[in-house]
């Protein structure tokens, strides 16, 4: 084992090599939340100028295991490791999601985008309204952003972290984002 | 720690040592849980309260006030080890008391306490739990660090959290500065101990480049030190999904900070069974062992003997 510094893209992600592209999002998503200022699990260990290293690093092992081809080029110049190219007489791969897991940054977060990707899924707010058991109104207002409408941010959290699970979105981005994007619209720092 | 019995038969001698910096993290009520938990499965166990001077295993295994206690035997009150043992309710788990009678007991000398140390990795048993004190003493630290399996207690509060990584490194330079002899390098490790220290040595790792530079084989041995250190997480008073997934974001952050491989053992869910059993001065584990808490603790138990961690799917993560 070694320090991040010297870590390797995948050992920063807490990865095995052979990843794939959900699990790679998925684990960005979740280092990216490990090592947030505010996070218990790394509370002290680091100092300021550490954790912003650490989180560059991240950012940086992110960029290149999410795009295929820098993601080949990485594993083959760095970890001298070649993969067999997918080719058709491999056995079909399960369809990818319309969208990663991790692709949705906390301030892309509004109520049209969510929309935007439950539409891009087909996903009709019926079929969430009966599998998270939120009423098709609070999803509405949700994405209509009808502040009179929303709940207390208290139950609205619970509520926009089903839809994201639902939609395939990371939970905490969705609900981090939105409650935050409510309180830039009600004139409070964001 | 393997060793031979009287007829010369290779026995399997476990020490297991439960710490993990903060108080009231439930060191006392996992030591006798595990000791409890493997009573049950058979196995000759002893429980030893090694939190000198604040001793109370006893009270949370059901056993009344001991006789005779571990200063009897720090003192040279008693010869031997068993001479302090005790015998608890259940068959096959005896106990031996912690010292709750002078202060000087709790900060006995170096000799005396490697005298203890030796000693307890004789006993005649098949596993022994020693149950720590809070803090970062360096009783605690040699204890942790003599024991085969090290098992840190934290709950999900930044105040756990804190102490449980100052724990870490703590043992960390302790141990350094026992496997060092050239007197630049302790000097080194000594200064690195201050978290403040002018020579800008702020991880374990930057203190071994350091050493490597005074006295490279010294170096290598640290690293080797470093490398076999492999303390075991147990989280505790578990409320949600993100405390029981606590354990892997500290293990995700010791191997990015020390480059260390922590193990995640397990959690035990919160509930009230243990506060219930302790005012009755009983073993939650044999009182509520239906309870969630006893059930994590006896996951965590069974994630020991298996040499296995705790089976996560991060998908759940919610």
């Amino acid at each position: 084992m070694k320090p991040f510094r010297e870590q390797n893209y995948y050992e920063l992600l807490d990865l095995a090599p052979d990843a794939g592209a959900d699990a790679v999002a998925k684990a960005y998503a979740s280092a990216k939340r490990m090592f947030s200022a505010d996070a218990l699990g790394s509370y002290s260990l680091f100092d300021p100028a550490e954790r912003e290293a650490l989180l560059a690093r991240i950012d940086e092992a992110w960029r290149a295991l999410s795009d295929p081809a820098l993601r080949a080029r990485y594993d083959e110049e760095t970890l001298g490791l070649v993969r067999a190219p997918a080719d058709a007489a491999s056995p079909a791969q399960p369809k990818p999601p319309a969208f990663s897991y991790a692709d949705l940054a906390v301030t892309d977060v509004t109520g049209a985008t969510l929309r935007a990707r439950r539409e891009a899924i087909g996903l009709p707010l019926q079929e969430i309204a009966v599998t998270t058991r939120i009423s098709i109104a609070y999803l509405q207002f949700i994405e209509e952003e009808h502040m009179k409408g929303l709940p207390h941010d208290a139950y609205l959290r619970g509520y926009l972290t089903q839809y994201a699970r639902a939609l395939g979105l990371d939970p905490h981005t969705v609900a981090d984002g939105y409650l935050s994007r409510l309180r830039t619209l009600r004139g409070g720092k964001p | 720690m393997p060793g031979t019995d009287d007829n010369g038969r290779l026995v399997q001698r476990e020490i297991w040592a439960i710490g993990g910096g903060k108080g009231g993290t439930g060191k006392t009520f996992l030591s006798a849980s595990l000791a409890i938990g493997l009573a049950r499965l058979g196995k000759r166990v002893i429980a030893i309260d090694a939190d000198l001077g604040c001793a109370n295993l006893h009270t949370a295994l059901g056993a009344a006030p001991p006789a005779a206690t571990l200063s009897d035997f720090i003192k040279g009150r008693v010869k031997s080890l068993s001479d302090v043992l005790g015998d608890t309710a259940l068959p096959g788990l005896r106990l031996i008391s912690g010292a709750h009678d002078f202060l000087e007991i709790a900060n006995p000398k170096y000799t005396e306490k490697m005298r203890l140390i030796k000693q307890i990795q004789e006993l005649d048993v098949d596993y022994i739990i020693l149950d720590l004190g809070a803090g970062t003493a360096f009783n605690s630290l040699d204890f942790f660090l003599a024991a085969d399996r090290g098992i840190l207690t934290v709950i999900p509060e930044p105040t756990s959290i804190e102490n449980a990584y100052r724990f870490i490194k703590s043992a960390f330079y302790r141990r350094f500065k026992r496997a060092v002899r050239h007197p630049d390098v302790k000097a080194l490790v000594s200064c690195a101990m201050d978290q403040k220290n002018e020579r800008g040595i702020r991880t374990p790792h930057d203190l071994i480049t350091g050493v490597e530079a005074i006295d490279p084989e010294a170096g290598g041995r640290l690293r080797k030190t470093m490398a076999q250190f492999s303390p075991k997480i147990v989280v505790n008073q578990v409320r949600s999904q993100d405390d029981a997934t606590l354990g892997l974001s500290m293990r995700s952050s010791c191997s990015k900070y020390f480059g260390i491989q922590v193990e995640y053992l397990g959690y035990v869910e919160y509930d009230d069974s243990v506060w219930r059993a302790m005012k009755r001065r009983r073993p939650s584990a044999v009182d509520y062992p239906d309870s969630c808490s006893s059930r994590g603790a006896e996951r965590v138990l069974a994630n020991l003997l298996k040499g296995q961690q705790i089976a996560f799917d991060l998908s759940v993560r919610g």
